[in-house]
């Protein structure tokens, strides 16, 4: 049988005060800091002894005559216990709990004239608390009785609560457990507060005994974003969503969306993302920049356009320096096994992101900062480039980033990913095209130029820290083949035969992820699959 | 999800007895119920209570604000505030994720420390292990008479005073923490950086003191 202390709580009170202990008062809700509380023992315990580790010590209050102020000790109170609450201490929460008997008159079912005359009551201090519910979603909790009384269970006879009226939830008498779906009202969170009334074993006739039960509900977050419209008269005012597909027979797809996150939405900012795409015909590049202003800075946004707009001019202007014919050959030797001919490559690669592209586009950034009397950091943005072409060995792409997001290529069952996370050991921060230190050390600069030739490639991304941090997390997980099957996966059956994959991407981009809700920018390039180019050609 | 983690270190020595204990309970209760009614808040904070009087305890270790349940709160004893900073610094380094290629860090953990007595242990001690940690924002609240110059040292400027025979005031404190935790959850994704300065929070309500 188990073994309970019952007087742990009484040990802070002096034992001869009493109060008497009437059936109105002991029927109403005890004020926490007046609970009806113990009686003076007519077992002659004194209060202040060692707790006797006897469960017959529950029938005293068969006894007893008389109750006095508790003097509630919480459940953080050290090693005071509650007669029937023996281990849960840790769980309990919100306030203090009381074992409040009897209950006599309050429930109609119960009330009988022996409850009337019984009185008084040992009690307890803690309130038990359930585990919390949320809004809209089903609660449940089994196995009440020993969650709540824990080796005292087998002791309960029979229980029934009241208070759950117009929680949404009940109690299942014969299973035990409590049980349903809560509902808040207008998303106002709320504590419910319940009273679990029980018999113990051979006390059948007498008035239940009471116990406070408390937990909390939670609005449903989802519901809690508001979706505020973004002010057309902010200065560098863009709008909410922006999408775009890009089409080329023969060579692929170029789909991009930008949406505005919910933190955005939900104060009625703007959106700080931005892209481009563009195929150019003649040579047949295809290039995506993303680019994601700093929430920290107040025109990012204007930051982040500048990004993507200067530097879609800088790569057009940079075309013929791409399609040399030094630069082409040394492309054909790296694919057959050059290392040199790789060297030469990344040397070239090097001159056009960081001297021809990245560099002017910062300065740009600081030029409008100047003439807009700004300061440059006030326009901070990350800068993500790629850009690829097919060749006879495949598609060459390459790439140069600076700050978080990804970019990366999914070929012949791999990922490459093609830019380093530039991510900070505890805050999130990130570097800038505008970070004085990003210029500044040579070594570092060059290796964020990526490049690589691809066979059989499924797509290729480009994407802010919007959709790396809910998709992948982390910079391990980016490489990671699985992870990537999840989002392929999800992306191609929202491309699929859609007339509008831009708008599809765009819906897309409403997926939940809990405490991600930044703004969202995606490109991803599908190449005509081989097959396809054939009948194309055909 | 980068979370946000929150230690309130709260001073239960004998001198809290009766109402501002209670003061204190409302108060955490209260700071729960608002959070409660802000979405980044609901996703992303996490909250941990550490009481400190004759020791230091961790009460509630680090939760979900959506499972968190309010503690009970006793007062007695003396005040071991030195020994709170060692606590919170040895939990924190447990319970707080840091940046990894495989681990999403945490944001910077923010901490309110309320006392008001004097630290009657080795409070260098706690300091000196307490600034090895890497914090967010910390608040220091002086209730009374609260040696608000050991806050000062472990809070820097970010120290505030209340009266606890001012029951408005104490609520005015727990609202501008919620305030500032919502704050806190919300530049997750709108700033984009941790707060680290009293500056950067919403200001203090009028019924809570500065101290400069």
């Amino acid at each position: 049988m188990a073994s309970f202390r019952l007087f742990g709580c009484f040990r802070k009170k002096p034992p001869n005060q009493t109060v008497s202990t009437t059936n109105e008062e002991n029927t109403s809700t005890p004020d926490p800091d007046e609970i009806s509380q113990q009686q003076s023992c007519s077992n002659s315990e004194t209060l202040d002894s060692p707790q006797p580790e006897n469960p017959e010590a529950m029938n005293i209050e068969e006894e007893s005559e008389t109750t006095q102020p508790a003097e509630d000790p919480g459940p953080t109170g050290n090693e005071t216990t509650s007669p029937l609450d023996t281990h849960q201490r840790k769980d309990s929460e919100e306030e203090t709990s009381t074992l409040t008997a009897p209950a006599d008159s309050i429930t109609p079912t119960h009330s009988s004239t022996e409850a009337d005359q019984t009185d008084s009551l040992t009690v307890t201090p803690t309130e038990y608390a359930l585990p919390n519910g949320k809004d809209g979603e089903p609660y449940r909790v089994e196995h009440l009785k020993e969650k709540i009384f824990s080796d005292a269970a087998s002791e309960i006879l029979t229980y029934y609560i009241e208070g759950l009226d117009e929680s949404g939830i009940t109690l299942l008498e014969n299973e035990d457990t409590l049980d349903g779906i809560p509902t808040l009202i207008d998303n106002e969170p709320k504590v419910i507060q319940i009273e679990l009334f029980y018999h113990l074993r051979n006390q059948e006739r007498k008035p239940p005994f009471k116990h406070k039960l408390r937990f909390a509900i939670n609005p449903d977050p989802q519901k809690l974003w508001k979706n505020i419209p973004s002010n057309r008269e902010k200065p560098y005012w863009k709008s909410d969503e922006d999408c775009e597909l890009l089409e080329e027979p023969g060579s692929g797809r170029l789909i991009a969306a930008s949406k505005r996150g919910r933190s955005h939405a939900h104060e009625g900012t703007c959106r700080d993302d931005h892209y481009a795409i563009k195929y150019f015909h003649q040579s047949g590049w295809w290039l995506s920049i993303v680019a994601d202003g700093a929430g920290s800075a107040i025109y990012s946004r204007k930051g982040a356009e500048i990004a993507c707009t200067a530097g879609t001019k800088l790569f057009e202007d940079s075309i013929p320096f791409l399609d040399s014919e030094q630069l082409t050959n040394a492309i054909c030797e790296y694919a057959e096994g050059s290392e040199s001919s790789k060297n030469e490559v990344f040397g070239k690669l090097q001159e056009l992101f960081i001297k021809r592209i990245g560099y002017p586009v910062c300065l740009e950034i600081y030029e409008h900062a100047k003439t807009s009397s700004h300061k440059a950091k006030d326009y901070n943005t990350t800068f993500l480039i790629s850009a690829w072409k097919k060749t006879p060995d495949g598609w060459f792409v390459c790439a140069f980033s600076i700050g978080d997001g990804g970019i990366a290529v999914l070929h012949e069952s791999e990922i490459t990913p093609l830019n380093k996370g530039d991510e900070g050991e505890f805050s999130g921060e990130t570097i800038f095209l505008t970070s004085n230190n990003v210029w500044e050390d040579s070594a570092a600069l060059r290796n964020r130029v990526k490049f690589g030739l691809f066979k059989d490639v499924h797509g290729i991304y480009g994407m802010s820290d919007g959709i790396t941090d809910p998709y992948f997390e982390t910079e391990h997980n980016f490489s990671q083949l699985e992870k990537w099957h999840k989002f392929t996966e999800e992306i191609d059956s929202h491309l699929a035969q859609s007339a509008s994959p831009e708008k599809r991407l765009l819906d897309w981009m409403d997926f939940w992820s809990p405490g991600n809700h930044d703004d969202r920018t995606l490109t991803v390039f599908q190449p005509v699959p081989p097959q396809t180019q054939r009948e194309e050609n055909a | 999800m980068r979370r946000l983690p929150v230690y309130l270190l709260l001073d239960t020595s004998s001198s809290m007895t009766g109402e501002p204990i209670e003061q204190v309970k409302n108060g955490v209760q209260m700071l729960i119920s608002a959070l409660r009614k802000d979405p980044y808040a609901l996703e992303t904070a996490f909250l941990s209570v550490i009481t400190f009087d004759s020791a230091a305890n961790q009460v509630v270790p680090l939760t979900e604000l959506v499972n968190f349940q309010v503690p009970d709160l006793q007062a007695n004893g003396v005040t071991a505030m030195g020994g709170a900073l060692s606590l919170v610094k040895q939990r924190a380094d447990q319970e707080v994720n840091k940046s990894s290629a495989e681990v999403k860090g945490d944001w910077k953990p923010m901490v309110f420390i309320m006392t008001d007595g004097l630290p009657t242990d080795d409070i260098q001690k706690g300091l000196q292990e307490f600034k090895e940690g890497n914090w967010g924002i910390i608040v220091g609240c002086g209730v009374d008479n609260a040696d608000t110059a050991a806050l000062k040292q472990i809070a820097g400027e970010a120290v505030v005073t209340l009266s606890t025979s001012d029951s408005t005031a104490m609520s005015a404190f727990f609202k501008w923490v919620s305030a500032s935790v919502s704050f806190g959850s919300k530049s997750v994704e709108t700033i984009g950086k941790d707060v680290s300065g009293l500056d950067e929070l919403p200001p203090p309500p009028p019924e809570i003191n500065v101290v400069v």
